[in-house]
């Protein structure tokens, strides 16, 4: 119910006014000047001030200057005579919703109080709509988004600004335990609350005279993922704010929920390919061990040269694999004991290609791809299969192809036995430049010697 | 990609400062482009020379009678509807009714009035 403070040092006004806008539904009370009505004022839940410009100690200008400052939203309507109405339109520019001119009928005083609480909730209304629209947008930006970390921020940052939030985070259930996956803002202390939440799915709200905390679930279909948490001061949140926090949140699990199924699929097919690997190795005697000695290497290079965190996980990744093409190369070819001849050296060298097509599927893996695709290119515009140079070489490739160089040279193979380190050395030195990175080199004999 | 409204332009004619201020202010406020004037022969030299879609004027404006700016104005080739204003009830604004004012308001007059007129006038 609306509440209104009714401000006038006369006992009839306040009298009169009190009955009339009783009569209406609303609740009111009263004040006989303007220290009362700010205490009043203070103890909250008015929602209109009927006040008289002329009072004793504080006018009815600065009652409601120091008023919207306790309440910023507070509708007010101030009395006055005519001869004050230029004081009228200043309260007006405080934000005065209107005036009403002594002596007043009582269907003016009725029309005023209504017709403000009208407005009052036009613009609410308006409000809503354009945090909906807000809303549209961002539920737009999260079902396009899979990469789990940008959803949590994305998700954050919008509810901390829709609801005008001091700080947020986000919960998720990793093996049924609660952990914090994303924080922003003012730091809220969860503690026990998250726990409780999340086992009863029930949103959660904590008040204090520091304001409020409210947690959330984000819950797909009957599963708890997690929760959001948002913490307010002042009055803490609004029944707007609540229903915004909500939608957001059923917003948000969906797509939480699409990214756990998509991690799934992409880690389906990262096992799959880890089988193929294994499979590879298993077949061929002499290829087991080494995309394990070539990823060690690279990681020891990618070390050495400083090489930043997305490029070694490139290594990572793509080291492993960098063989997988060879699966496609038959049997008679890859255990051939006599050299090979033109065609198998055709067939072998359709393997970054088929490597690179086998990978496609993996969204993740597609800087490793271009690794497995290159492994085989030299600087010098000679290699294969596309014929890149220095330029077209990044830090990881460059090392791979020193690396899985290194490693064919130091190992056994079907028609030579391993090279002696003299001549891997020698080999490298003449090769410098041309085939392979000279920093590379240079740091990988270091890492001999 | 957001559409453009144009904003609706009201010429207010009144010698009164305080009247032509508070209107100013209230009609600003509701999203009106607001001009004023103080006597009757520059309002309807503005609204011959520019497009307005509501005029609000005293009728007991000192250079010339109300009734005649109302007269004048009608009398124009597009001619917004008219509201007329009085100071103290002399029958002019109700005859000015008559003759094709839209509306009338009593000085003074409590916003909720002017602000139920611009409801229906303007939307």
């Amino acid at each position: 119910m609306s509440k209104v403070l009714v401000a006038d040092d006369e006992e009839i006004i306040r009298e009169l006014a009190k009955e009339v806008l009783e009569a209406e539904g609303y609740e009111v009370i009263t004040a006989e000047d303007g220290s009362a009505a700010l205490s009043k004022i203070a103890e909250g839940g008015i929602d209109l001030l009927l006040t008289d410009i002329k009072m004793p100690e504080i006018d009815g200008l600065r009652l409601i200057r120091e008023a919207k400052k306790v309440i910023p939203d507070l509708l007010s309507i101030i009395m006055t005579g005519y001869a004050t109405i230029e004081t009228a339109r200043k309260a007006i520019r405080e934000g005065a919703y209107d005036y009403l001119l002594k002596p007043f009928n009582l269907v003016d005083l009725r029309m005023a109080v209504t017709k403000a609480f009208q407005r009052k909730r036009l613009e609410e209304e308006n409000a809503r709509l354009k945090q909906l629209t807000a809303l549209f947008e961002v539920s737009q930006k999260l079902s396009g988004t899979v990469e789990r970390d940008n959803l949590l921020n994305l998700l954050l940052r919008s509810a901390i600004a829709q609801t005008k939030a001091l700080g947020g985070e986000i919960w998720l259930i990793d093996d049924r335990k609660p952990r914090r996956a994303a924080a922003l803002g003012a730091n809220l202390n969860l503690n026990g609350v998250v726990r409780e939440a999340v086992h009863n799915g029930k949103p959660i709200s904590i008040s204090s005279k520091e304001g409020e905390v409210v947690f959330i679930p984000l819950i797909s279909g009957r599963k708890v993922l997690g929760g959001i948490a948002l913490g307010k001061d002042g009055t803490g949140f609004s029944q707007g704010d609540r229903e915004l926090l909500h939608l957001l949140a059923n917003q948000a699990a969906i797509s939480l929920e699409n990214s756990y199924l998509f991690s799934n699929l992409q880690d389906a097919y990262f096992s799959t390919i880890k089988s193929l690997s294994l499979l590879l190795e298993a077949n061929d005697p002499y290829i087991k061990g080494h995309s394990q000695r070539v990823t060690e290497l690279c990681l020891r290079l990618g070390r050495e040269l400083e090489l930043n965190e997305e490029g070694m996980e490139t290594l990572r990744q793509a080291a492993p694999l960098h063989d997988i093409g060879k699966i496609a190369v038959s049997n008679d070819i890859l255990h051939k004991r006599e050299e090979l001849n033109p065609d198998d050296w055709e067939a072998i060298k359709s393997h970054p290609i088929v490597g690179d097509e086998v990978l496609a599927p993996i969204g993740f893996l597609y800087r490793a791809r271009k690794l497995v695709r290159h492994h085989h290119e030299r600087m010098d515009g000679k290699g294969y299969p596309d014929g890149l140079s220095e330029g077209d070489l990044d830090l990881p490739t460059k090392i791979i192809i020193v690396a899985d160089a290194y490693d064919a040279m130091a190992s056994d193979r079907p028609y030579r036995k391993r090279l002696p380190n003299k001549r891997i050395i020698k080999e490298f030195r003449d090769n410098e430049g041309t085939q392979f990175d000279p920093l590379v080199v240079h740091t990988l004999l270091e890492l001999l010697n | 990609m957001e559409r453009r409204i144009k904003r609706q332009r009201v010429l207010v004619i009144d010698d009164e400062p305080v009247i032509r201020n508070l209107l100013s202010d209230v009609l600003r406020e509701e999203g009106l482009d607001v001009v004023t004037v103080t006597g009757g022969e520059e309002g309807i030299e503005r609204v011959r020379e520019e497009e307005f879609d509501l005029v609000f004027t005293d009728i007991h404006l000192a250079d010339v009678n109300g009734i005649e700016v109302l007269k004048a104005l009608r009398g124009l080739r597009r001619c917004p509807p008219v509201v007329l204003m009085d100071s103290y009830p002399d029958g002019l604004v109700e005859r000015g009714l008559s003759l094709g004012a839209w509306g009338c308001l009593h000085k003074p007059f409590e916003l909720y009035r002017l602000r139920a007129i611009l409801e229906d006038l303007i939307g």
